[in-house]
């Protein structure tokens, strides 16, 4: 089967569709508020003219694309380009400040790529037994698992705690205005219909990233032009082979969390890769690094949200049950070409099916060729003059918040949250937190109640699920951790200084 | 030479302002692209089918049709903008059952369905099922309800709160006393796979055709007002003894207002590409059925689901 | 008198100013909550719409109140400079202006306005580039957004 499929992939149009479609992904994907979702919607028309292995090689190259493109900016600017992009920010742009942006994109693309084969080998093996596990995870199991994310963002996503539960406190907050998820009643949206959709998670995320970084940078402005700009030099960096399999296990990890949460539903590739950067933060043995340009701080989130794409797919296909936006756009594209996803597309379609898998595999090595070539380029972004750059900045702020739901209430939403962010960024708090909690405070306190109608308003749901339970097990040991370790360096540190 | 064809310029597109003005020239329809608004995101199903037809219309019409996106608050932003559209035939809406008769129901809406819009055609509908695990104890619509009604609680989830078929089981359970407990998920997806894993005992949702035929989830109803021709001996729940139907539809709209001329050049050109063997071929591809209505029948769905879905709200906020 | 109130804004803490205004924010939501928030039961009382909001908002005000007190022995950082702010606020006004001009104007003119007011404050004097440098942004950019990503733009 395998091998019938590998046979189907030998045609030219296949490797164009890849490459065209990474090129677009990672494109798109760079534009801060341009998404995978929307790449992948404007490309289907165009393949209703073409055959099934191309045309659904070309949708997921531009999905995988466009979840990396996303890392270009948040590295070299400061500015994720998609949501998920914003934990490699964190470190990716320490990193180019320090002049080693292309050092950073390079661990970047290949934490991405491997993360990608990882869910991608996943995928083939264990599409059928891992879709009937996520099955397990109902209401009650949601609700354990998002409340172990949340708190594994705050205790080990670095900075000061308290703040971090403060801003995790703020997102939840700001995912509750709108219609409320069990009864469909607006809440706190005094009277206004524009209101009820709620604070879109692209305009906030434009809005806290890009538009605050604008603000900021009109903050900070020297009184003069005349005085030079401290511009980060370009500094020559390779990234060996070697120090990639250095991170070996924090790339394992993060693939294994990135393609597990993908096969959720409704959890989407930001929440994994902060988690896999606390993960990676508090296993490591320099923790203090993070967050001043570690590799494995770009490695982890890159590798976790790539793996998400293989991870989202399992549903999608084995059962044709989408699990968020971008995997229901793909779930249309297979049924455009005659795939319908579900229990019989493997049976059915085993050669077409086992063909784009590999495809998608395959196509690291363009990904990688391009990623390089487009590098070369795009480090001398930072060199570009603020003055000239930011201008630019705010133009494409404007048009991704617009481009979300095609509303001008969003880029409001958008301009609203870039003075919240710039104010919540010069009194040093964390925004990281703030977006995830509002990325899972919708369906935190959607399973939440979900959980409570269908047990009749007993908590016995969390106690009789072994999922559920394990879950806030790990969440109680996860704080008794963050507590210890603090404790387990002072004494490290006292014996260290007694044995001088 | 210049001078003369100048002015012949302006008295041309004087008169075809004034065309566009009066009614009596609408033969002339249309002059210019038409936008049709869908009210999801892009790569739905109802927007891939609004695409297709559109693409089809656009050959019958000789102009181009756009298709835009206008998601977001279950459709009523779009359904809105639209309302208040100049109503020239230029801007439609591909629209399905929530935002026309469901969500108006419930809350303001800022449009009326009946009122505000000028029904084109029918031309698809997905349809609902009462699904429950291919091993539940369940056997017949009738028999889930009458355990329902001796005490066990039984639990269904929906594609969200206050949809169609949320409130036609809300209306079961008040019609038979039946405890029906409803809970509501983020899209039929996940509705559809919390009844896989037997995290709620029944799910009405679309999109459930391979998963039967697998024997996963077992179909005992219909909520629409007719069988669904994939599995014609299940009954609909009217067939089965209850008065509760949810009819699904997927139709075009113009704002009101609009010249009858124009309506009805429209509902001809959109109906025929609807019947064409392309556009059904296209929608078995995408699991969709095509049900070809005409604007006037449609136009009494909504009025008579928007009258019994108004008592329903109201039933339920007095409670 | 102006050195005095610079001396007062350059003072008072930042952090602590964002954190006594979430608390009363916070605050000021559970006080409207039963007016914005409706209830629509279907039977359960606990567990409903006004439950999550009133315990985030509640543990908001908590954790803020926390913060200031985990502050009072570190140094705030300072509010910043006067200059500063009156330059973002400048952007700011331009932006909402450009905004509230949108539906009317269109996205290419007040796209072009906000690019070039943001380059202007951030001390471009160069004409070229702060007209033209703008304007062929916002251009390429609402072109390739219309016809290339089929945006409907204002």
């Amino acid at each position: 089967m395998l091998l019938d499929a590998f046979n189907a992939l030998m045609d030219i149009w296949v490797l164009v569709a890849a490459v065209s479609g990474i090129v677009t992904g990672i494109i798109i994907g760079a534009i801060p508020g341009l998404g995978p979702t929307m790449a992948i919607a404007l490309l289907i028309p165009v393949t209703f003219t073409m055959s099934p292995i191309p045309a659904i090689t070309l949708l997921l190259g531009v999905y995988q694309g466009a979840i990396f493109g996303g890392s270009i900016s948040a590295i070299l600017l400061n500015v994720p380009g998609t949501p998920s992009s914003a934990a490699t920010a964190i470190d990716g742009y320490a990193m180019a400040r320090k002049g080693e942006g292309g050092r950073a994109l390079r661990v970047a693309l290949y934490a991405s790529v491997a993360g990608n084969i990882f869910s991608c080998l996943v995928l083939i093996v264990l599409a059928e037994p891992l879709a009937s596990f996520a099955l397990n995870f109902g209401p009650a199991e949601m609700a354990a698992l998002m409340l172990f994310a949340l708190l594994v963002i705050v205790l080990f996503g670095g900075g000061v705690r308290l703040d971090a539960a403060l801003m995790v406190l703020l997102g939840v907050f700001a995912s509750i205005i709108g219609l409320d998820p069990i009864e469909g009643t607006p809440r706190f949206t005094f009277n206004s219909f524009a209101m009820e959709n709620g604070l879109q998670l692209i305009p906030v995320l434009v809005g806290l990233f890009a538009m605050s970084e604008v603000f900021l940078k009109l903050f900070q402005k020297q009184s003069s032009i005349k005085e030079p700009v401290d511009l980060p030099k370009i500094v020559p960096s390779k990234v060996r082979f070697v120090d990639m399999w250095r991170m070996r296990a924090t790339l394992l990890w993060s693939s294994l969390i990135g393609t597990f949460v993908g096969i959720l539903p409704g959890i989407g590739s930001t929440v994994p890769a902060f988690m896999s950067y606390g993960l990676a933060r508090a296993r490591s043995k320099q923790a203090h690094k993070f967050g001043q340009g570690a590799d494995e701080g770009v490695a982890a989130p890159e590798a976790a949200n790539n793996a998400v794409t293989g991870g989202a797919l399992i549903p999608t296909l084995a059962l044709g049950i989408p699990g968020d936006a971008v995997t229901a756009v793909i779930l249309g594209a297979f049924m455009l070409q005659g795939l319908a996803p579900g229990p019989f597309l493997f049976r059915d379609y085993g050669v077409e099916v086992y063909a784009i898998f590999e495809a998608l595999i395959l196509s690291s090595i363009p990904t990688i060729i391009f990623g390089l070539l487009l590098f070369k380029v795009a480090v001398h972004v930072i060199r570009i003059q603020p003055r000239h750059l930011f201008p630019t900045i705010t133009v494409l702020a404007l048009l991704g918040a617009f481009s979300v739901n095609n509303s001008l209430v969003d880029v409001w939403v958008m301009l609203g949250a870039g003075f919240v962010g710039f104010l919540l960024r010069r009194a040093d708090f964390p925004l990281p937190p703030l977006l995830i909690g509002l990325i899972l405070g919708t369906p935190l306190e959607q399973s939440v109640r979900q959980a409570m109608l269908t047990s009749n308003g007993s908590l016995d749901i969390f106690w009789n699920s072994g999922i559920a339970l394990a879950l806030l097990g790990l969440t109680a040991i996860s704080i008794l951790i963050s507590l210890c370790i603090p404790l387990l360096r002072k004494q490290r540190q006292q014996k260290g200084s007694s044995n001088v | 030479m210049m001078k003369l064809s100048s002015s012949k310029l302006i008295k041309c597109s004087a008169l075809a302002l004034l065309v566009g003005i009066s009614s009596a020239y609408a033969n002339d329809f249309p002059t210019k692209p038409i936008t049709v608004v869908v009210p999801y995101g892009a790569g739905g199903t109802t927007d891939i089918s609004a695409r297709k037809l559109s693409s089809l219309a656009e050959a019958e019409l000789g102009q181009p049709i756009v298709v835009e996106n206008r998601p977001g608050a279950s459709g009523t932003n779009a359904m809105r903008s639209v309302a208040n559209a100049r109503a020239d035939g230029y801007t439609l809406i591909a629209t399905t059952s929530s935002p026309l008769f469901v969500t108006p129901a419930v809350r303001p809406v800022g449009y009326d369905s009946v009122k505000d819009f000028t029904p084109i055609l029918n031309y698809s509908g997905p349809y609902h099922g009462v699904l429950v695990p291919a091993d539940s104890p369940y056997k017949t619509f009738d028999g889930l309800i009458k355990a329902a009604k001796s005490g066990t609680s039984i639990s269904y989830g929906t594609a969200g709160a206050m949809g169609g078929p949320h409130l036609s089981f809300e209306l079961i359970a008040r019609q038979t006393g039946a405890k029906l407990k409803h809970v509501p998920f983020n899209g039929a997806g996940s509705a559809t796979a919390a009844v896989l894993g037997k995290h709620v005992d029944v799910a009405l949702v679309p999109a459930y055709r391979d998963l039967v035929l697998d024997s996963k989830l077992r179909l005992l109803g219909v909520l629409d007002d007719s069988r669904d021709p994939d599995f014609e001996s299940v009954p609909t729940l009217k067939e089965a003894g209850y008065d509760v139907e949810f009819p699904s539809v997927v139709g075009v709209m113009a704002p009101a207002g609009t010249d009858p001329e124009i309506v009805e050049q429209l509902e001809m050109t959109f109906t025929k590409v609807a019947k064409s063997d392309e556009f059904k071929a296209f929608m078995t591809k995408l699991n969709q059925p095509v049900r070809v209505m005409t604007g006037e029948k449609l136009g009494g769905i909504i009025q008579s689901n928007l009258e019994t879905y108004r008592n329903v709200a109201k039933e339920l906020s007095q409670k | 008198m102006s050195g005095n109130l610079s001396k007062l804004w350059a003072n008072s803490g930042l952090q602590s100013l964002v954190c006594l205004m979430l608390a009363v924010f916070a605050g000021l939501g559970l006080w409207t909550l039963d007016t914005q928030v409706q209830v629509f039961s279907f039977g359960d009382s606990l567990f409903d719409a006004r439950f999550f909001p009133r315990i985030v908002l509640g543990l908001i005000i908590v954790t803020a109140i926390l913060c200031c007190v985990a502050r009072i022995k570190k140094a705030d950082d300072p509010v910043g400079p006067l200059t500063g702010w009156i330059r973002v606020l400048l952007v700011v006004g331009t932006l909402i202006w450009a905004l509230w001009f949108m539906p009317s104007v269109g996205f290419l003119i007040s796209s072009f306005i906000a690019a070039s007011a943001t380059a202007l404050v951030l001390g471009e004097r160069n004409i070229l580039l702060y007209i033209g440098l703008p304007f062929l942004v916002a251009t390429l950019v609402t072109l390739g957004a219309q016809y290339g990503l089929n945006i409907p733009l204002p």
